[in-house]
């Protein structure tokens, strides 16, 4: 009997050293040494735009103007495009193209015309610039943003937490996403965007062949998979027969080849082998990217398949200048906030130790070890915290003083699962706002969402092995003392 | 009739309360509109660079003698060498005493005519004043004197340099864009919640989800006739505010749905 109240008695101590062992990291942290200084190897809580540094992004409608060109009647046959191509024999073509920018020499009158004309500057285009926008800052999972247009100039500022994804921000803005291929000579336009169904980015490597005794290494391509609707696979099906190699009896003939222009750029030349079937483009946008070069190029081609993706941006902008903005009340407001609830949670505590004794003081041990685990869950969940999330923190953490209470009140015949089930049904509410809110679009109920959840995920478990196990070990110790 | 109709007002004594509220709310939305915060309304912000870092307490306190209307104060740089104080409109008299507040603390020399130098000089095209002749100098000069009632010298206009204090224009942050990211999610919760109840307690009461649906509605247009009779400024804190308290609410509807069941079980055991 007394080998049986130790081993009970030593459980005990290690569940209380286990929540001890826990709130320390989650409290202070695990650290780790850094050159001169110590670092905390815990992610740090992450805060929302209005709790923290902002970035504010102005982008405003492109007043430049570009050469109307009208092409001559007659159309000269020079041309200075050299290609290499291989053509795979199944779909894909897979060609490497040195220059491909200079067109053929015509005459040519040319005036100069905006970029954006007046017509397309209307409150309709500024919508649709404002949804497309929004649309590629969620596909770049930049989720705590906020666009404001001003509908007078056409001027739109974003506001994003200052981190390094504002830096990308204006990639998303100023390209409009354009992709069509036209004619490499006559720069006929010869499929436009409205024939391209979606794009898809890869990445290919390669082995570098061992060379004058240079060390052999590893280069990527990156490039786009361009998807065509019906009418894009037909009119490519034209195409291949058109813009292909021919042969004149031994002598090889220039190919009459297409550029794929990116928002006006070139990025490749091609032409196709006529027996070949097309119902997509494959096209490499970088090639031979060293490794030390990998993740800007990688970056670059997301954007490019992000923002083509996401649609056309009927007008043109330009980056202006970004803000920097910091509010030093709103920290201040936070640590009175998170006083006030621990004031309140100190409170409930001393009510857990004078109303149920020992058994409240675990309790009020086991409570810690709970706000200790959620904490850390939040900090790894990496959710950007608004004020509203962190409410919905210190609700959870009440949520979880009223389960303990349940527990302590309990009576022995009652089980755990049934205190579980019939508190669960009670706040059934909290969990289907939980579930639902984590995929909302708003950074403000999203960030609620995912407190939530984790904070009810963590509630059964926690509860079960830690505080249930000290209340029934407490029990057992009463009867097998009380027996004695 | 009378003890009927007296208990129906009895019971739903708050309700009443609550809806004349919202009748009272409508009317003064419908005369005043609501109040916005200063980020929900087209406002100014004024940018004054400091070279040196300031006290945040300390600048709030001297804003705060000089400016009457709300103003939301925030640093402009990672140094916070640079404060930028919004607020719906700075007039020239605000500018004036928060800039001479400024240069009694910081020992800075700005004035209004430094605020409006980039704006004069864009208007009177002086960006090549050097290269300008002297006649057409003082013409500008003239013309800035009558228009703006600020005497500037040639060196003062080419000092371009000297551009430290700056006001712009800042659109609104829209309240109907947080209020739209809102809408699904939440109706998809509140309609699953209450289903939820209506479920639970379809055997003892079949109206539940009308019922609490409406004391869900009437709660949520209170608290916004509340919003707009006390003129609390709406800002997108305001509003996850509301959606807050609907939550409890729920989850208090939940509850007393849930003791119901219970009670009724229990009679039900017990009969």
């Amino acid at each position: 009997m007394k080998k049986d109240k130790s081993t009970k008695i030593l459980w005990m101590i290690l569940l209380i050293l286990i929540i001890v062992l826990i709130a320390a990291i989650s409290f202070v942290g695990i650290l780790r040494r850094n050159l001169n200084s110590w670092e905390n190897i815990i992610p740090d809580y992450e805060l929302s735009r209005e709790l923290d540094k902002m970035s504010v992004l102005t982008f405003s409608v492109d007043d430049s103007t570009e050469p109307a060109e009208e092409k001559d009647e007659d159309v000269s046959d020079e041309t200075s495009t050299e290609v290499n191509q291989t053509v795979s024999d199944d779909e894909e073509i897979s060609e490497n193209t040195e220059d491909a920018n200079e067109s053929s020499e015509s005459e040519k009158e040319s005036t100069e015309v905006p970029v954006n004309p007046k017509e397309i500057l209307t409150n309709s285009n500024y919508d649709k610039v404002k949804e497309i926008i929004e649309k590629r800052l969620a596909s770049a999972e930049i989720n705590d943003s906020e666009i404001v247009v001003d509908y007078e100039t056409g001027d739109i500022n974003i506001y994003v937490p200052y981190n390094d994804q504002a830096n990308s921000v204006a990639d998303y803005v100023t390209a409009q996403g354009d992709v069509q291929l036209v004619d490499t000579e006559t720069q006929e336009v010869l499929m436009t965007r409205d024939m391209i169904s979606s794009v898809q980015s890869y990445s290919t490597i390669s082995q570098d062949s061992l060379e004058n005794g240079t060390e052999a290494g590893i280069t990527y391509d990156y490039g786009l998979q361009i998807n065509l609707t019906n009418e894009g696979v037909n009119k490519l099906g034209e195409l291949t027969k058109t813009y292909i190699k021919v042969e004149n009896g031994d002598e090889e003939s220039e190919p009459k080849t297409l550029d794929v222009q990116l928002d006006g750029q070139t990025v490749y030349t091609t032409y196709f082998d006529p027996s070949g079937t097309y119902t997509y483009l494959t096209i490499p946008v970088y090639t031979n990217i060293q490794e030390n070069q990998r993740e800007l190029y990688e970056s670059s081609i997301r954007i490019y398949e992000t923002n083509i993706n996401s649609g056309l941006l009927p007008i043109k902008y330009v980056a202006n200048y970004t803000t920097y903005l910091e509010n030093e009340t709103n920290k201040l407001a936070i640590l009175i906030g998170a006083g006030i609830c621990l004031a309140i949670l100190v409170i409930m505590s001393i009510y857990f130790i004078i109303k149920y004794k020992g058994k409240g003081l675990l309790g009020v041990i086991s409570q810690i070890g709970f706000v200790a685990v959620y904490l850390l869950l939040v900090r790894f969940a990496r959710e950007p915290l608004t004020v509203f999330a962190l409410v919905s923190i210190f609700a959870v953490c009440l949520i979880n003083y009223v389960f303990i209470n349940k527990l302590l009140k309990k009576d022995l015949k009652t089980s755990f699962a049934q205190v579980l089930i019939n508190y669960a049904l009670k706040i059934m509410p909290i969990l289907i706002c939980a579930v639902v809110f984590v995929f909302a679009t708003s950074v403000e109920l999203k960030s609620v969402g995912v407190v939530l959840f984790w904070g009810l995920l963590a509630l059964m478990p926690y509860n079960l092995i830690f505080t249930n196990n000290l209340f029934n070990l407490q029990n057992d110790i009463k009867k097998i003392g009380g027996k004695k | 009739m009378k003890t009927k109709l007296g208990n129906i007002i009895k019971n739903n004594f708050i309700y009443i309360i609550m809806i004349i509220a919202i009748i009272a709310g409508a009317v003064v939305v419908a005369l005043k509109g609501f109040e916005y915060s200063i980020e929900n309304i087209d406002h100014q912000r004024l940018e004054v660079i400091l070279d040196v870092p300031y006290n945040e307490d300390e600048m709030d306190d001297l804003i705060d003698s000089v400016i009457s209307d709300k103003y939301i104060l925030r640093t402009s740089s990672l140094f916070k060498t640079i404060v930028a104080i919004d607020s719906k409109e700075f007039t020239d008299e605000e500018i004036t005493n928060v800039l001479n507040k400024i240069n009694e603390k910081y020992n800075t020399n700005y004035s209004l005519k430094n605020l409006k130098l980039s704006e004069i000089i864009d208007k009177y095209n002086l960006s090549d004043i050097e290269n300008m002749e002297d006649k057409e100098v003082e013409d500008a000069i003239s013309k800035i004197k009558e228009e703006y009632n600020l005497e500037y010298t040639k060196e003062e206009l080419a000092d371009t340099e000297s551009i430290k204090v700056d006001l712009t224009n800042i659109k609104a942050i829209d309240v109907l864009d947080t209020l739209k990211k809102f809408i699904v999610p939440l109706s998809i919760a509140v309609v699953l919640i209450l289903l939820f109840i209506a479920l639970r307690a379809v055997k003892y009461d079949k109206l539940v989800f009308i019922k609490d649906l409406l004391k869900l509605i009437i709660t949520e247009l209170f608290l916004v006739a509340v919003v707009a009779i006390i003129r609390i400024p709406i800002s997108s804190l305001v509003i996850t505010g509301i959606v807050a308290i609907g939550i409890v609410e729920l989850l208090a509807l939940n509850v007393q749905n849930e003791r119901m069941i219970k009670r009724n079980k229990l009679k039900e055991e017990n009969e």
